[in-house]
């Protein structure tokens, strides 16, 4: 099954110059890393889907010492670690990750909930990629605030 | 091939980290990002993957011999096959001893080695011999199984470690939160 390409647009102040909207980019991927990975919920603040008995009971779930509880989409690290500013122009920033990567088709069946299947599994997404406005607007209200 | 081959120096790994958070890595960080390191090769390994150069992406290790997956089996059996493993999967593991032994070899002001350590201990029928773990992560290099090198991600990895824990993220935790 071919991966969708995973990317989020988010539009941001024209008044940022190319520097702000680096910093700007850098602070929501990394708000995203903390969102996922500590508060486990996705782009919406909802709770991640639990893990599935399957996947908690499999061996690759104990090499990476993984608990149930903690539903952190990571295994290798390596998909959030992939995760980038694609690219940025005036009153816009792209993150995502870059297409036809392993981890593109990792974000994918999160994202999507297909785990490499064909259709998405009920119940099953966790959509991570994306970011609430008012945390938005708050990380741009901190680039405009150091830059003065 | 010589010992000091399986022993890893981060000496390249922390000057290009140096040169991407643009800092020079305070002494307090090199023990924990050693850690940090050897726990991601670890992990990845166990995981069944192995790095053939620094920065390179992860490959699967190469697969198992039938006439070693059957003796992977009579191991299992016998009870001293390690639960990090299975009997066919490719992941360095029999025993256990080589991975978990892998960590801090030295740290000194300049210099953080990491690697396998210790003398291999007799489990179930294989008897030690005296050989080093060292020495089973050559063997394994020869053999085409490379695992003790860092991947391109794994480095990004450890660039977010050391900015969470020493660098700038330190300072903007409520902020990303």
């Amino acid at each position: 099954m071919t991966a969708k390409h995973q990317k989020v647009s988010l539009k941001v102040p024209k008044s940022l110059n190319p520097d702000e909207r680096l910093e700007l980019a850098d602070l929501v991927i990394e708000h995203i890393y903390e969102r996922t990975t500590k508060d486990n919920t996705d782009k919406n603040g909802n709770s991640f889907p639990k893990y599935s008995k399957k996947y908690t009971n499999s061996l690759d779930f104990k090499n990476a010492g993984k608990t149930k509880g903690n539903i952190d989409l990571q295994l290798s690290g390596d998909m959030l670690a992939a995760m980038k500013l694609l690219t940025h122009k005036n009153g816009e920033i792209t993150i995502g990750f870059e297409r036809g990567t392993e981890e593109n088709a990792k974000a994918d069946g999160n994202i999507r909930g297909t785990y490499g299947q064909a259709s998405p599994i009920p119940g099953k997404k966790r959509d991570f990629l994306g970011i609430e406005q008012s945390k938005l607007r708050e990380l741009i209200e901190y680039v405009k605030v150091k830059s003065n | 091939m010589s010992k000091s081959k399986a022993i890893k120096q981060l000496d390249n790994i922390f000057s290009r980290l140096e040169g991407v958070v643009e800092e020079t890595i305070n002494q307090k960080a090199m023990r924990p990002l050693g850690e940090f390191i050897a726990e991601l090769i670890r992990k990845r390994t166990r995981l069944g993957y192995g790095v053939d150069r620094d920065y390179g992406q992860k490959t699967k290790l190469k697969s198992l011999k039938a006439s070693y997956k059957k003796f992977r089996g009579y191991a299992d059996e016998a009870g001293f096959l390690s639960s990090n493993t299975s009997q066919g999967k490719s992941n360095l593991t029999l025993t256990g001893q080589l991975l978990d032994s892998y960590g801090i070899i030295k740290v000194s002001r300049s210099l953080v080695a990491i690697g396998p350590k210790g003398t291999r201990r007799n489990v179930g029928r294989l008897k030690g011999r005296g050989i080093s773990n060292q020495q089973i992560a050559l063997y394994q290099e020869e053999q085409g199984r490379i695992f003790n090198r860092l991947s391109e991600l794994e480095f990004l990895q450890t660039v977010r470690f050391y900015r969470k824990n020493f660098g700038d993220l330190l300072h903007k935790r409520k902020l990303i939160s």
